[in-house]
């Protein structure tokens, strides 16, 4: 947790937040209104794990206790639900991909964000699921064939190198990679230390990435922008290197009762541009979920 | 990197609405929504909407869901096809009681009377669920899940 102290300053609670970083996560499943009803589905969810909650903030998705293996369930293997972070889901929503729109997700594997906004399309659209590592796009399409999903294309390339579509975007979601210490709580966690040339590196890609996909989306189109860490440098530090030009950050509503806080305008030294106030970021402590950060550009 | 793919448009848009029909009796208007394609170069046919067409921005891996690795008669359509679509059947559905349950994810063989069936590629569901295709010839169906899918099941009788 040692990674975590430069965030003192930023957190309103910072006992409680490294407490809650170092607990395992709860397990997050939602329904696939594709394969069955969602009610169906939820009865037989609650058959097999009696103790799983409904989330408050969506009514497609349940939390069950940490150490239960939903991915062991038959239900998981023919796709009838989907396990995924409850902050992963909530960025996938604010995406608010429609029917019939076209949705790029510039970064997808391991595609629990794409086969999220394929069913909030209702499998009606076209969406564009790029990956840049070569390894990961068998999970991405063996996620997506087990979800039964017939909008996505599967896309292999270095997101930069894209090309510009003729007919631009309607919406697009970066889910940036990045330093993950919002992790913390997966077993499979990094958990060395991270080098300001590290965070530099990243964060290079992280604006080189948002800058294309601001390329790619139509005039008032939407840019999500999302990464599981709390360094600011990888969060309102690359919104703050967007033109306020080509985009503004759009006040994000969020669904009660989930509670987030507002992207800091202020990091050590750096002042950044006021409407990163309108970013989301969700502690650990707050939802007892992972570490999230959530931005919804406009391009004007 | 991979090379990337090409996707043409099947040249017969109403063969698998028609085998379909014809082997498990679902109405051709249930993919009036979608069309086939073939992968150039090779024999798969997958579905996509009807007005999608494959981007390239890049390096193209898939379009949409792959239907069959060849054209009917001779391909039998993938699980994950059946999966979405089956719930149109009327005719070749086996449903499973738990126990055959069992003995189906762990790929046992298993015997079943059921006179309405005809040799042939199946729909396996178990109550509502459709766990996808599986071979009946002579009496017996045969899961054609590949080891690592039902791997990770429990192996306790799974339920659900």
């Amino acid at each position: 947790m040692q990674k975590l102290t430069r965030y003192q300053a930023l957190v309103d609670d910072y006992t409680a937040f490294i407490e809650a970083s170092a607990k395992p996560l709860p397990r997050v499943v939602w329904a696939n209104p594709l394969k069955r009803s969602v009610q169906e589905i939820e009865a037989d969810i609650m058959q097999l794990c009696p103790q799983a909650k409904r989330l408050g903030w969506t009514s497609n998705g349940w939390r069950l206790p940490s150490d239960s293996q939903p991915g062991r369930w038959l239900l998981h293997l023919i796709g009838e639900v989907y396990v995924q972070e409850e902050a992963s889901i909530l960025a996938a929503d604010l995406v608010g991909a429609q029917p019939g729109e076209r949705v790029l997700d510039m970064c997808a594997a391991p595609g629990g964000k794409t086969v999220r906004m394929a069913i909030g399309m209702k499998d009606q659209g076209q969406l564009l699921a790029n990956e840049k590592k070569h390894g990961r796009i068998g999970g991405l399409r063996w996620n997506l064939n087990r979800l039964g999903i017939t909008c996505v294309t599967v896309n292999h390339d270095d997101g930069l190198r894209l090309k510009r579509p003729l007919k631009p975007f309607d919406r697009i979601l970066v889910d940036a990679p990045c330093t993950c210490e919002g992790t913390s709580r997966k077993a499979q966690a990094r958990s060395q230390l991270i080098t300001e040339k590290e965070r530099d590196t990243v964060a290079q890609v992280q604006v080189a990435l948002l800058r294309k996909a601001l390329d790619m989306v139509k005039p008032g189109g939407f840019v999500v922008y999302s990464t599981c860490t709390y360094a600011p440098e990888e969060n309102e530090g690359v919104l703050d290197r967007i033109s306020t030009e080509q985009a503004i950050i759009d006040p994000i509503h969020v669904p009660p009762p989930l509670k987030t806080e507002a992207g800091t305008t202020q990091w050590g030294s750096h002042r950044y541009r006021d409407d990163v106030c309108n970013a989301i970021r969700l502690w650990p402590h707050h939802n007892d979920t992972g570490g999230f950060f959530i931005a919804k550009l406009r391009r004007i | 990197m991979r090379n990337s793919v090409e996707f043409r448009l099947h040249p017969n848009q109403d063969l698998v609405p028609a085998w379909c029909h014809w082997r498990f009796d679902m109405n051709p208007n249930t993919f009036r929504d979608y069309r086939f394609w073939q992968k150039v170069g090779q024999t798969e046919v997958w579905i996509a909407p009807r007005e999608n067409e494959p981007f390239v921005l890049g390096c193209l891996v898939s379009f949409g869901m792959m239907v069959m690795r060849r054209d009917p008669p001779r391909g039998k359509p993938t699980s994950i096809f059946l999966q979405r679509f089956g719930a149109h059947a009327r005719r070749n559905i086996i449903d499973l009681n738990r126990g055959q349950l069992a003995d189906y994810v762990r790929r046992k063989a298993i015997q079943i009377e059921q006179p309405d069936l005809s040799d042939g590629d199946c729909i396996v569901t178990y109550g509502r669920q459709i766990l996808g295709c599986a071979r009946y010839a002579d009496g017996h169906l045969n899961n054609a899940w590949p080891k690592h899918v039902t791997s990770v099941l429990p192996d306790r009788s799974p339920i659900l």
